[in-house]
């Protein structure tokens, strides 16, 4: 989304007309109200909540001002239309995200409010913008996967101090790919297309010797988990082939987003073909929001990867959660202590996400002789690099590679 | 399943050779690219050859290959080496050729050592790869081979968009009566609407030869495209002023375009109930908390939600009843589990939307119909409800 900011020739007339709006709001008539509205950062609910109080607006008066990006203030409206558009927004946005200004009792409130604002305007909100597909493939192509991928660990804990490696992710950075996209990663389908692409070409990296050894770091120490999407699995035969039990563990798990994963109608036969050649399923994205509208305990897969957010504790979500087994949770983007700390109180043992890297480099450092040499900056960022320009200056390699050394405690 | 760390510390290479090699060749194929492919073939050595040190002596022959320009190097399960290369690797790839012949008997030699062609070649280099990597690789790879590269590209998509700014609609939504039937079929009662984009047809006219479901993300794109054409023809007054019970199938996104916003603001609080907005189940999953904002708005507004599922695994995986939806439309197929039997009691065990809220949509034949009865079902969309209508 993009608010249209007046251009300098006629921001002083906008001033001047803004001025008379405010002053025309404060004036001494009671059995009105003004609403103050903070939308989100999302640019749908902008466009949503935008669309709703100018309509207000339109019809009962009033005028809309952006005090600050993410605050808004529509300045007058009768008590009746004020207070039937606090509950509506109350609804879709949730308490917090409204509030009610009694006029003119509030009149001081809004002075305040305006008056520490660097430069309210009138509020607009630009239409849907059409974002063309076009020279997407090209930037694509020019993109080289290590900028955008991370090698990435999940570890087992029992406690907070003593994580071991269980398995390594290859894994996207959305939030660089978006950086990188830029006018392109404003279209959620085009950014999407762009993240299958990528997917295969890691897909087909990984089969090359060179490539999967620039990409990890080394041999892999622990089960791979890598991004894919559904029609790059491998095949189910179409002949049945005796069955045998899989001769071990996989080695290699599909990690599926769970909209991805609902779209194989026969996931769980896919899923016990796939085990004979030691490939598993993992089901990423199950979110806070997410558990709310699932039941996630008919899912087919090996690993379910949870999502942290303190939202977790909501009880629709932790009733979904409660059905489900512990032994298949990974409790992902653990962004602190707190996050594990819940993850074990719920039974869960294996971790991921940014918290993880950090406690995982400095599990690497205290084991490494040459740690007086580094940052701990540097090994966590070097231990996630995905190419060999990206890891120099290590000076023990061998350490890098294993991720997280036997022997630590 | 134990968290204890596991003990596989191999990838199963292999498999990934199997997708790299095979997507290789389907890319050549597809594009039409030259390129020029180098074959050891270990299994058709005698058996001297293929083990100890001779065998060393040839893979140590093979190297360099390894790290030449332009070519890319892949060694198959059973120890055969491929290599692709781009036409100007060929003086290489010649070379190498040559140092395997002078390393071999003549006879051995040109049982072992191949030079194809690609694309010429391919049905050849197929059934090399095949014998190497066993049929369940080989499939793969063969499905990927087609014969011209049916994907859209972004210029396609791009010019689909702009031919769908000016095409007629109209031509292109089937419009299908919702009736509520009991058993035995007599009183037959309508209940809406549902009016939906035969994107396959669509796509017959815009993107004549492509295939779009190989990139999902552009269909999903080109169906948002027209959900907006679709809303703003809606939103004209007149067809506002007559609007009956209608279902639209629309993309979470489509909810919060400024056409449906318009939409919105022109239609009268009381007829809002008569919009029922269908939303898949995937589009839903792969972004809760907008949908939980759309739900939001949509039943402060008014309106009615329908989840519509492709699959019975994707019916059984939302909750439809607590994740706020009045309807659950399924889809009939013929790979729907029958109706007797102990998956469809399972299924109906999983449906949480009591069997009256169930629309069975392709209820084309009597099957369908049979199968719903049998389920609880009484809501039907389909040709054999079209029929019905034009018998009466």
């Amino acid at each position: 989304m993009s608010i249209s900011r007046p251009s300098p020739q006629h921001l002083q007339a906008s001033q001047t007309s803004l001025q008379d709006t405010l002053q025309r709001a404060l004036r001494d008539e009671a059995g009105r109200a003004a609403l103050r509205v903070f939308p989100g950062a999302a640019r749908e609910a902008q466009r949503l909540v935008f669309a709703l109080l100018r309509e207000a607006a339109d019809i009962k008066g009033g005028s809309l001002i952006e005090i600050m990006p993410n605050d808004w203030l529509l300045t007058e409206l009768p008590d009746p239309e004020a207070e039937r558009l606090r509950k509506l927004l109350q609804r879709i946005l949730g308490e917090a995200a409204v509030q009610l200004l009694p006029l003119p009792a509030s009149k001081t409130i809004l002075t305040g409010l305006l008056n520490a604002a660097r430069q309210p305007q009138f509020l607009d909100v630009s239409e849907t913008e059409r974002v063309s597909p076009l020279g997407l493939r090209a930037r694509l192509d020019r993109l080289d996967l290590a900028q955008v991928y991370r090698r990435q660990s999940i570890v087992g804990m029992t406690d907070a101090r003593r994580p071991r490696l269980v398995f390594q992710r290859l894994a996207l950075d959305h939030q660089a790919l978006r950086q990188y996209l830029r006018y392109h990663a404003k279209d959620r389908s085009l950014e999407s297309h762009a993240r299958a692409q990528l997917q295969k070409r890691t897909l087909e990296a990984l089969g090359d010797e060179g490539m999967r050894q620039s990409l990890l770091g080394g041999g892999p120490v622990a089960p791979l988990f890598i991004g894919l999407t559904p029609d790059l699995l491998p095949p189910t035969p179409t002949e049945p082939t005796p069955r045998m039990p899989p001769a071990h563990s996989p080695a290699l798990y599909a990690a599926l987003s769970l909209h991805e994963a609902i779209s194989i109608n026969n996931l769980a036969a896919r899923r016990e073909a796939l085990r004979q050649d030691a490939w598993g399923i993992a089901i990423t994205g199950l979110s806070a929001a997410a558990l709310s509208l699932v039941q996630a305990d008919v899912l087919p897969a090996d690993w379910l990867m949870l999502d942290w957010s303190p939202a977790l504790e909501d009880p629709q979500a932790l009733k979904t959660l409660r059905r489900l087994d512990q032994e298949h949770l990974i409790l992902d983007g653990c962004d602190g202590e707190e996050a594990v700390s819940w993850g074990l109180s719920q039974g869960i043992h294996l971790f991921g996400g940014p918290w993880i890297e950090d406690i995982i480099a400095a599990g690497r450092m205290a084991l490494c002789s040459e740690a007086a040499r580094c940052l701990r900056s540097e090994c966590r960022a070097r231990g996630m690099a995905t190419s060999p320009s990206e890891r120099q200056g290590c000076h023990k390699p061998p350490m890098l590679e294993a991720v997280l050394p036997e022997g630590h405690s | 399943m134990s968290t204890e760390p596991q003990k596989t510390t191999a990838l199963p290479v292999e498999a990934l050779v199997a997708v790299a090699l095979s997507n290789a060749i389907r890319d050549a194929v597809a594009m039409g690219e030259e390129r020029l492919v180098l074959m050891l073939r270990f299994s058709a050595l005698p058996r001297a050859r293929r083990l100890g040190t001779q065998a060393d002596l040839l893979r140590e022959a093979w190297e360099p290959l390894n790290s030449t320009a332009r070519v890319r190097s892949f060694k198959l399960p059973g120890g055969d080496l491929v290599a692709i290369g781009l036409p100007n690797a060929g003086d290489a790839l010649d070379h190498h050729r040559r140092v395997l012949f002078s390393m071999l008997e003549a006879e051995e030699a040109e049982k072992a050592v191949h030079v194809l062609r690609l694309p010429q070649q391919a049905a050849a280099v197929m059934a090399a790869v095949e014998e190497s990597l066993g049929m369940v690789a080989a499939m793969q790879a063969m499905a990927c081979v087609e014969p011209q590269d049916r994907t859209v590209d972004e210029a396609a998509l791009a010019s689909a968009e702009r031919g769908l700014t000016a095409a007629d609609l109209s031509i292109f939504f089937r419009r299908q009566r919702v009736c509520w039937l009991e058993p035995g079929g007599q009183n037959s009662k309508l209940f809406w609407e549902d009016s939906r984009a035969e994107l396959s047809e669509i796509c017959e006219r815009l993107l004549p030869g492509c295939d779009i479901s190989l990139t999902p993300a552009f269909a999903q794109r080109l169906l948002k495209s027209i959900d907006r054409r679709q809303l703003s023809d809606i939103a004209r007054p007149e067809e506002l002023g007559d609007m009956r019970a209608l279902a639209l199938p629309l993309r979470l996104e489509s909810l919060f375009s400024t056409e449906f916003l318009r939409l919105d603001s022109f239609m009268p609080q009381k007829r809002r109930h008569n919009l029922i907005i269908g939303l898949d189940a995937a589009d839903v999953l792969a972004a809760p908390d907008l949908f939980l904002l759309a739900r939001h708005f949509a039943q402060a507004r008014g309106y009615r939600l329908m989840l519509e599922a492709a699959s019975p695994f994707a019916a059984s995986v939302v909750s439809s009843l607590r994740a706020g939806f009045n309807f659950l439309r399924l889809n009939w197929s013929e790979d729907f589990p029958a109706a007797d039997s102990v998956a469809a009691a399972e299924l109906r065990k999983k449906l949480s939307h009591t069997a009256e809220h169930v629309v069975l949509a392709g209820a084309d034949r009597p099957a369908a119909i049979a199968w719903g009865w049998e389920m609880g079902i009484r809501m039907f969309q389909g040709r054999l409800i079209e029929s019905q209508r034009s018998a009466a």
